[in-house]
């Protein structure tokens, strides 16, 4: 996998929101002015949420990984965001639980099956108890960036 | 070979590392399974050439294929006790 092409310290966010809709409409801002995503990608990605929510609940935190379909991608990266206080999010297949999410990996994907490896590394940090924590403690984005990139290495895919 | 179906809303994220991630834990184990992945709206139409489907959203209309619905593949919390339960629908020891 091409660490580079999917993480960047710009990408990195450290939010104060308020909701959902201002994690969503705070990390599309970055990624849209970049040219990462669509001026449609917000619309989507929401659209998306309310229907697939996608909230996780670890062993340790909850989690979330909003995506929409990859029309609406331009550039593929990953958004990675600790939040200063959570907001919830409906859990993914489970409409009547909510998660209070405290990490989001906002994804932008457009060929999911040469994404393999991208996916795998999110996946692993989100059941990774001690990674989840080093990245909601680090103190500045180039720490996270390194956190997640000698996991990838780790994981070697 | 027993095949396995892995739904998710849209199949962009979820569904392909669920895929991998039980491929590789009943390799581990020393079983081959076919492993194919479809959006939770086309599962009522993919359902009959599979013995079992694996969702992390709910699917309906997939008449009497047995149905895990789980997303212990991706947060790791219950992971075991499904791989056992895929295991057991699958007759595989």
């Amino acid at each position: 996998m091409n660490f580079d092409a999917f993480f960047s310290e710009d990408l990195v966010f450290f939010l104060n929101a308020s909701s959902q809709e201002d994690v969503f409409k705070q990390m599309f801002h970055r990624m849209y002015e970049q040219g990462y995503v669509k001026e449609s990608y917000l619309k989507a990605l929401s659209e998306r949420e309310k229907v697939y929510p996608t909230g996780i609940q670890t062993e340790h935190i909850g989690v979330a990984i909003p995506h929409t379909d990859s029309i609406h991608v331009n550039k593929e990266s990953i958004g990675v965001a600790v939040l200063e206080r959570s907001v919830s999010f409906i859990h993914m297949g489970m409409e009547e639980h909510t998660v209070e999410a405290e990490i989001i990996f906002m994804l932008a994907i457009q060929k999911p099956e040469r994404q393999l490896g991208v996916l795998q590394v999110i996946t692993g940090l989100i059941q990774n108890k001690e990674l989840l924590q080093s990245i909601q403690m680090a103190e500045n984005k180039a720490a996270i960036i390194t956190i997640i990139q000698e996991y990838s290495q780790k994981l070697n895919v | 070979m027993k095949r396995i179906l892995v739904a998710c809303g849209t199949a962009i994220a979820t569904s392909t590392v669920v895929a991998k991630k039980i491929e590789e834990v009943l390799g581990n184990k020393g079983y081959q399974v076919y492993v194919d992945q479809c959006k939770a709206a086309e599962a009522p139409s993919k359902a009959a050439n599979f013995d079992l489907i694996v969702t992390t959203t709910p699917v309906s209309g997939i008449g009497d294929v047995p149905v895990i619905q789980t997303v212990s593949f991706l947060s790791g919390v219950g992971m075991d006790q499904d791989i056992q339960k895929i295991m057991d629908i699958l007759g595989l020891e």
